[in-house]
């Protein structure tokens, strides 16, 4: 079941049901080990015109599965970027790095419990609640 | 060529067959994990459950998750008993898995051995996985540990989840199925 943050946008519910899944999709293949500290984070962002998929990881993930993601996704044209500094999840560093981009939309988180109480914080601070993830763990 | 002989080397093939299906569970290929399972659900039911039986005490704890994982989506309902002893597996990340399969694939059955993994388990990120399953699949036999969890547990996941949190919620969901 995907879920969101109370103040999801309606508009936004079409594309933030693809990102959560994607996010599901890059975070099924990982390990047993590697999925135990790894939560990624799925945007998509309008640069130049071109809308690109973004995909972030949490600081703390391991660089295992760091690597795979990344290659995951440039394979397929997307961007990666690993979170980092004043935002170490991903879906706070997403919205800090792209919601002032030219188009930016919604995020989809990989955990099954959504969004974790600080990033939570975060998004009611700045009235975003596009925040869209799937409740299983790997279904 | 006697049939003992026959069935040693069809297992051997079975048991190669199995562990490579195993692997495409990690590939990022779209599909990859759905044809997987149908070509291990396509194969000989008890021959392939019984593989995967044997992979659940193998040294390689990865394998381990991984046969579980399989055995629940081949048919959870058939091999769900199978699987819960890795609750009690020496490994945490096995423990944690197992928790998380029991989320998606679990059934009453598993309540009772999730109980103990909530309430002792020395890993908090195990712990709250386990409150996250026993949310999605527990009944009022449940509700006595999570209220405990709910007061006493300030463990925390990797990213600030709270055990407490995590149990309270639980209440509520089970509260609310049992209304």
């Amino acid at each position: 079941m995907i879920r969101a943050l109370p103040n999801a946008r309606t508009a936004m519910q079409a594309v933030g049901y693809d990102l959560a899944a994607r996010a599901k999709d890059l975070y099924r293949p990982l390990t047993a080990m590697e999925k135990r500290t790894t939560t990624i984070g799925v945007t998509r962002v309008r640069i130049n015109g071109e809308w690109q998929e973004v995909v972030s990881v949490n600081a703390g993930a391991p660089s295992e599965a760091v690597g795979k993601l990344r290659q995951a996704t440039e394979q397929q044209g997307g961007i990666f970027r690993q979170a980092g500094g004043d935002y170490p999840h991903p879906d706070d560093f997403l919205h800090a790095e792209y919601a002032n981009a030219e188009g930016f939309e919604a995020i989809g988180i990989s955990h099954a419990g959504g969004p974790c109480p600080a990033c939570r914080s975060y998004f009611t601070e700045q009235g975003f609640g596009d925040v869209y993830w799937d409740s299983t763990f790997i279904r | 060529m006697g049939s003992s002989a026959t069935d040693f080397i069809h297992k051997s093939i079975d048991a190669r067959r199995v562990t490579s299906l195993l692997a495409e569970f990690h590939s990022f290929e779209p599909d990859s994990r759905e044809k997987a399972i149908a070509a291990l659900k396509a194969l000989d039911r008890e021959a392939v459950i019984g593989e995967l039986v044997g992979l659940l005490n193998s040294r390689d704890l990865e394998l381990r998750c991984d046969a579980a994982e399989a055995l629940l989506r081949i048919d959870s309902d058939q091999t769900i008993d199978l699987v819960l002893p890795l609750l009690a597996d020496p490994e945490s990340t096995v423990r944690w898995a197992t928790c998380g399969l029991l989320h998606d694939f679990g059934d009453q059955r598993a309540i009772p051995l999730l109980v103990p993994v909530l309430l002792n388990d020395p890993e908090a990120d195990v712990r709250l996985m386990a409150a996250s399953a026993l949310s999605e699949i527990g009944d009022h036999s449940a509700l006595p540990a999570l209220r405990q969890a709910a007061q006493l547990d300030d463990g925390e996941d990797h990213e600030g989840r709270r055990v407490r949190d995590a149990a309270a919620e639980a209440i509520g969901n089970i509260s609310a199925r049992e209304a």
